[in-house]
């Protein structure tokens, strides 16, 4: 009777086992959120697509009270006559974030984004050095064949300057990576806080 | 018969194995063992660190200083607008970080001091910082005042050069700066401090 018991209740560990790895292994290959987006073509898998939810204007830039005609930045002097100067640049930047994933056996790149929300997409790196962080654009980022790239928070991101509208929680909007091998692949972007 | 009753033995006890080792596991997660008395998360500047005083503009030109907020946590932090990732990313962990702190929150303040003064009007920051916690406060000024408060608080910060479209970025010292009720400097926190870790040394400066 208790050595029935005894493996009644191994048994059953083994089920609630079994659930346990299967949901770490769905939870591995799966975006952060569910409810990100995710969109595929051929060998290219992109997931938990998102960004922050930002206001498309804010206050313009003015010239500081007493300035001169022209600004000193330290390396680079601003004409008053350009467009940033005299107040007109009222853009705002915001980065997406997402998983790529290849499941081909050949390397893939990706060469570039394009989002009608913004007036450009560049793609950047971010890299702290010394507590210092710094921000470079990148051409291109390798997917190798099997593998995976994250965009994330101080690493990778997909720059949208310029927004054309307000980004609420909740907002979504269509982004579309393209890559050397797989072509145009189309994101729908989650605006969400975290 | 019996090899059967083994093998289900064996799968059995790997399961158990693995249920152990895997519960443990997520209970170590949701427990840090490490700093949970009075020790803090980030760097401890030297005891009696006096965080400089600063007078520099908060949305409609209006003059704000530190010692404004003696009584209060403040959590300086040195970024620009036009920062699309590290900036925002460290202005969501401070909110989630207030957040947490309930009523607490209301000793805590956040000011993010822009290393762009040339793009960043006070008016501007205050739009930005707000989306974030509308309790946060943005400061600018001229590019010496800056200069001088970012140098006091040992904080680098330099332009890069424009694109073609003129946009550029600007590299900057990426911690915060919290100061406590008496206008001390205690402790840095480096970029990627989590807003649990913000929460736990923020309580630890209100004590
Ligand atoms: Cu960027």
């Amino acid at each position: 009777m208790s050595l029935r018991f005894a493996r009644t209740l191994l048994v059953a560990s083994g089920i609630i086992a079994i659930i346990f790895i299967v949901a770490a292994c769905g939870s591995g290959d799966a975006s952060p959120t569910a409810s990100g987006g995710s969109a595929s073509t051929g060998d290219i898998v992109v997931t938990g697509a998102w960004t922050r939810p930002m206001t498309a204007s804010m206050p313009g830039m003015s010239m500081p009270s007493g300035s001169p005609g022209s600004m000193d930045m330290g390396h680079m002097t601003m004409p008053s006559g350009s467009p940033m100067a005299m107040g007109m640049d009222m853009s705002v930047t915001d980065a997406v974030y997402f998983t790529i994933k290849n499941n081909g056996k050949t390397a893939d790149q990706l060469l570039s984004a394009a989002a009608d929300v913004a007036g450009s997409t560049e793609m950047h790196q971010s890299t702290l050095a010394n507590g210092i962080s710094s921000m470079k654009p990148v051409s291109e980022v390798d997917v190798p064949a099997g593998g995976s790239v994250s965009f994330d928070p101080g690493n990778y991101h997909v720059m949208l300057v310029g927004l054309h509208r307000d980004l609420n929680v909740g907002d979504r909007f269509d982004l579309t990576l393209t890559f050397k091998q797989a072509g145009a692949v189309k994101v729908s972007v989650e605006v969400r806080p975290n | 018969m019996h090899w059967q009753r083994r093998t289900t033995l064996m799968i059995g006890i790997a399961a158990l194995l693995v249920v152990l080792a895997g519960g443990s596991a997520w209970a170590a997660g949701l427990v840090p063992f490490a700093n949970r008395d009075t020790a803090v998360h980030g760097t401890a500047y030297d005891a009696n660190t006096v965080a400089p005083d600063f007078k520099l503009e908060a949305a409609g030109n209006k003059p704000v200083s530190l010692s404004d907020y003696h009584g209060d946590v403040v959590l300086l932090y040195f970024g620009y607008t036009y920062c699309p990732d590290i900036c925002p990313t460290t202005l969501a962990t401070l909110a989630r970080a207030r957040e947490a702190l309930g009523s607490k929150a209301n000793k805590v303040q956040v000011i993010m001091i822009t290393v762009d003064p040339q793009r960043d009007t006070p008016d501007r920051l205050n739009a930005y910082v707000q989306k974030f916690d509308p309790s946060f406060i943005g400061l600018s000024g001229s590019l010496d005042q800056i200069k001088q408060v970012a140098a006091g608080y040992g904080i680098y910060f330099q332009a890069q050069k424009p694109n073609a479209d003129g946009g550029y970025a600007v590299d900057h010292t990426a911690g915060v700066i919290a100061i406590d009720g008496q206008g001390k400097q205690r402790i840095l926190e480096s970029y990627g401090t989590t807003s649990e870790q913000f929460t736990s040394d923020i309580k630890t400066l209100l004590r």
